[in-house]
């Protein structure tokens, strides 16, 4: 990341300003080159973008960057109306980085250590707030360079230097107001809530994030030909006057040379913003934002053990049910913990929710979006005459081997110290507990819903296909266990290494419940085959089952 | 030794946590060249009462005045004047301890070569004059809180919060780090030293104050405090803690394992 060496002299060449605005710039440029350095030599995920630039992982992330930055350019020559086509740009633009910046950005907007480290020093509170802005917004243009480099040379070649240079000026306006959104959410939130509940949200806003990001893959291009289809113009809605995109595409149409009053006022509103946005931080914010820092880091260490599980019943249930299905005290142990840990650990949360998102998403998309010229409604129509309902017990199957590849992952992986130590001969009873709570409380509600779904569209006509699908789906997912799961549930590291191979290995992944699903689809009218199939396979389920739970501990490795 | 003005001077000072209120009201005059060992059971209140002093938490009632100059306006001006060691604080354990001293001492808005010269002497004290320009991430865990001492003195600070400095030291850092405080109390420094280690408060300290339920129940020098001359610091802290019974509860431990 040596761009932030350039940025802070530039920064710094505002000393006077600086001074005038009460900050202390040689404090500020201490702050910020020391933030600077120790994100680039972390290898943890503040500094991903920096670290990623000497591995081949950053040139996976740039290229989707761009990519993604491809599509947000096309929208800039969807229509003929520029405020509407610069909308949509700055609408995804701001909206994306705002996204980004509460989720992977959450640890620099929050970084504990600063509050020992710079708080307990002579360091006044808008020198802090300040360098924290520009910290962030160093960090952000790694995302936001490769995101906007597309769009901006399309603009500077379509329209020319002048409107080319408003339009650079504009990316760093929407990314001003995306650091400024995110800074009052975040305070928002921490008026009414505690820390720790806190990072929880933010967790949650990373599945959200992750699902819209994938659902704008998937639905983006069909969106603007909707747009484009239906000549809608912005000026007619009211809110469009509210919106920071509006008043930036405004700037830019005027640049453009599309002079109107309309124009004349959104340029106003996109100049005057930005410099607002930045005053109200530093004026009035920094010091509130301040204080609540070191009340986070003092609750963080006044905490009370008060942060009770309140849901008794639900873990009762879990009590309950684990006595039903498990016919050890080490099984009933590995259920317990894969129950309790899967609900309380975040960055579990995050890797896995999302997978349950796809479900529908891939379902809607492949099925209503991939061919234009029949219409929606006629598809609805025409469902129960298909066999897509395998496709979504597939997609299933998907989502399980996803969730498996995850279970042994933890950042806390050094508390499964405590398996070593104790004494046991099968270790295979931890594990198939595991197994067995991951089926009971994620393929069992997921499996149901999409049952019920299957039921509603397509009667029980294709029972005995969806019998056949669900065995296999528990019998892959012992396959894959007995293949991926060897280890104790979240006592491994989450390898930096191995999550760059990911998305391929993903793809491997994927092709197992594609092969099963298409298989399926060829023979899913010989009745008799299916029966057949299926009574195989529950013995075969069975049988695996039985060697998995009896895995020892040389089988562990 | 008590001169006129305090170092630190403190009127009914009370602080809550949503209803939870850690400090009752807390007055205290402490004078410069004392070493105040502050203790008191987990959750007393220490920690809160620190970090107010030090300038983290700013929201709290009554008074306090440091170094003559009142916390809530000087804030700034005060935080020169101390010297802070949390416990096992975290550090951006990538930098070297070169770079980390550099970058607090920039924050004291010290001259480079003045932070270079002291970072070195003193990380020579501590025997790390080798490992200087290593990144912190491969030390131990008493390397680091050498260089978070360090951290903490680098300024030459008037007043010196200590928080469990010791944990992680070898016995030859203990003992230079005692030798310290003495010393530093002999040039008329004030030291606030937190700690559960009775037996090193006892020892480098010349007045104890014990913090119970937000309160101050305790205040002297360990001569005073102790009503027999055998009596150990241990001792008055359970006695004035509510744990007089230790012996008898040492009986229920062991019927925990009677079936």
């Amino acid at each position: 990341m040596l761009i932030y060496k350039p940025i802070i002299k530039l920064i710094l060449l505002g000393k006077p300003l600086l001074r005038r605005l009460g900050i202390n710039p040689s404090q500020l440029q201490t702050i910020l080159w020391t933030k600077c350095t120790v994100d680039d030599r972390s290898p943890t995920a503040v500094g991903r973008f920096g670290r990623a630039k000497k591995s081949s992982s950053s040139w996976s992330t740039n290229l989707v960057l761009v990519i993604f930055g491809i599509f947000m350019a096309l929208t800039v020559f969807t229509t003929d109306d520029p405020l509407l086509a610069y909308t949509i740009f700055f609408t995804v633009f701001i909206v994306y980085v705002a996204l980004n910046l509460i989720t992977n950005f959450s640890d620099v907007l929050i970084d504990v250590r600063d509050h020992y480290l710079i708080m307990s020093r002579p360091v006044n509170d808008r020198t802090v707030s300040v360098a924290r802005i520009l910290h962030i917004l160093i960090h952000i243009s790694q995302l936001v360079i490769p995101l906007s480099v597309p769009a901006l040379l399309l603009v500077f070649f379509q329209t020319g230097i002048i409107p080319g240079v408003v339009f650079s000026l504009e990316i760093i306006a929407a990314t001003t107001i995306s650091v400024f959104c995110v800074n009052i959410l975040y305070l928002l939130l921490l008026q009414f809530m505690r820390p720790e509940k806190f990072r929880d949200i933010i967790a949650y806003f990373q599945i959200a994030l992750i699902l819209i990001v994938f659902m704008g893959y998937n639905f983006f291009p069909k969106l603007i030909k909707i747009v484009k289809a239906n000549h809608i113009s912005l000026t007619n809605y009211t809110i469009s006057y509210f919106l920071p995109s509006v008043w930036l595409a405004g700037l830019q149409s005027l640049a453009e040379g599309f002079f109107n009053q309309t124009n004349y006022l959104f340029s106003a509103l996109a100049i005057i913003t930005p410099s607002i946005c930045l005053a109200v931080v530093v004026k009035f914010l920094s010091r509130n934002y301040n204080d609540k820092m070191s009340l986070m880091g003092a609750a963080s260490e006044n905490a009370k053990p008060d942060r009770k599980e309140k849901r008794q019943h639900y873990q009762s249930l879990a009590d309950k049910i684990s006595h039903w299905v498990t016919s050890s005290p080490l099984e009933q142990l590995g259920f317990m913990i894969t129950w309790k840990l899967t609900a309380r650990m975040r960055e579990f949360k995050v890797r896995v929710y999302p997978s349950f998102g796809f479900i529908p998403i891939y379902f809607i998309y492949f099925v209503f979006f991939t061919n234009d010229k029949v219409s929606l409604a006629k598809r609805w129509h025409q469902l129960p005459n298909t066999h897509y309902y395998l496709f979504i017990l597939y997609i299933l199957v998907f989502v399980s081997i996803t969730l498996l590849m995850q279970i042994t992952r933890s950042k806390q992986y050094k508390a499964a110290w405590i398996y070593q130590i104790t004494s046991y001969k099968k270790p295979g009873h931890v594990l198939s507990g595991t197994l067995k709570a991951l089926i009971i409380k994620f393929h069992l509600p997921a499996a149901a819903v999409a049952i019920a779904f299957i039921l509603y569209v397509w009667g029980l006509a294709p029972a005995l296909n969806v019998t056949l699908a669900l065995v296999l789906m528990l019998f892959s997912t012992i396959v894959v266990a007995q293949w991926l799961v060897t280890k104790f549930p979240f006592s491994q590291p989450i390898d930096r290494e191995e999550q760059k191979g990911r998305a391929f290995k993903n793809m491997l992944y994927l092709l197992v419940p594609a092969a099963l699903g298409y298989g399926q689809y060829l023979i899913s009218d010989y009745t008799l085959v299916i029966e057949a199939l299926t009574i195989l396979f529950t013995i075969g389920t069975w049988l695996l089952f039985r060697d998995y739970k009896n895995l020892g501990w040389d089988d562990l490795g | 030794m008590e001169q006129a003005s305090p170092a630190i001077l403190i009127k009914n000072l009370k602080k809550s946590y949503d209803e939870n209120e850690v400090l009752k009201g807390i007055n205290l005059e402490v004078y410069p060249g004392q070493v105040i060992g502050y203790i008191g059971p987990n959750g007393a209140g220490k920690s809160t009462t620190v970090k107010i002093l030090t300038g983290l938490l700013p929201e709290f009632e009554g008074e306090v005045e440091i170094l003559g100059q009142n916390l809530r306006e000087d804030t700034l001006q005060i935080k020169r004047h101390i010297g802070y060691v949390p416990e096992a604080a975290e550090m951006y354990e990538v930098l070297t301890p070169m770079e980390f001293l550099d970058f607090i001492g920039k924050l004291y808005e010290m001259k480079e070569k003045q932070i270079a010269k002291r970072a070195e002497r003193l990380l020579a004290f501590f025997d790390l004059a080798d490992n200087k320009d290593d990144r912190m991430d491969t030390f131990s865990k008493g390397m680091r809180q050498k260089v978070l001492l360090i951290s903490g003195l680098l300024h030459d600070p008037k007043i010196i919060f200590l928080d469990e400095p010791l944990s992680g030291l070898d016995a030859n850092a203990v003992i230079k780090v005692k030798n310290i405080i003495d010393r530093l109390a002999q040039e008329g420094k004030t030291i606030f030293y937190c700690s559960h280690m009775m037996d090193v408060v006892e020892k480098v300290s010349n007045r104890i104050l014990l913090i119970n339920h937000g309160t101050i129940v305790a205040d002297g020098s360990f001569d005073e405090l102790r009503q027999s001359d055998d009596e150990s610091l241990e001792r008055i802290f359970s006695n004035l803690t509510g744990n007089q019974k230790m012996e008898d509860n040492t009986d229920e431990f062991l019927e925990s394992f009677e079936d």
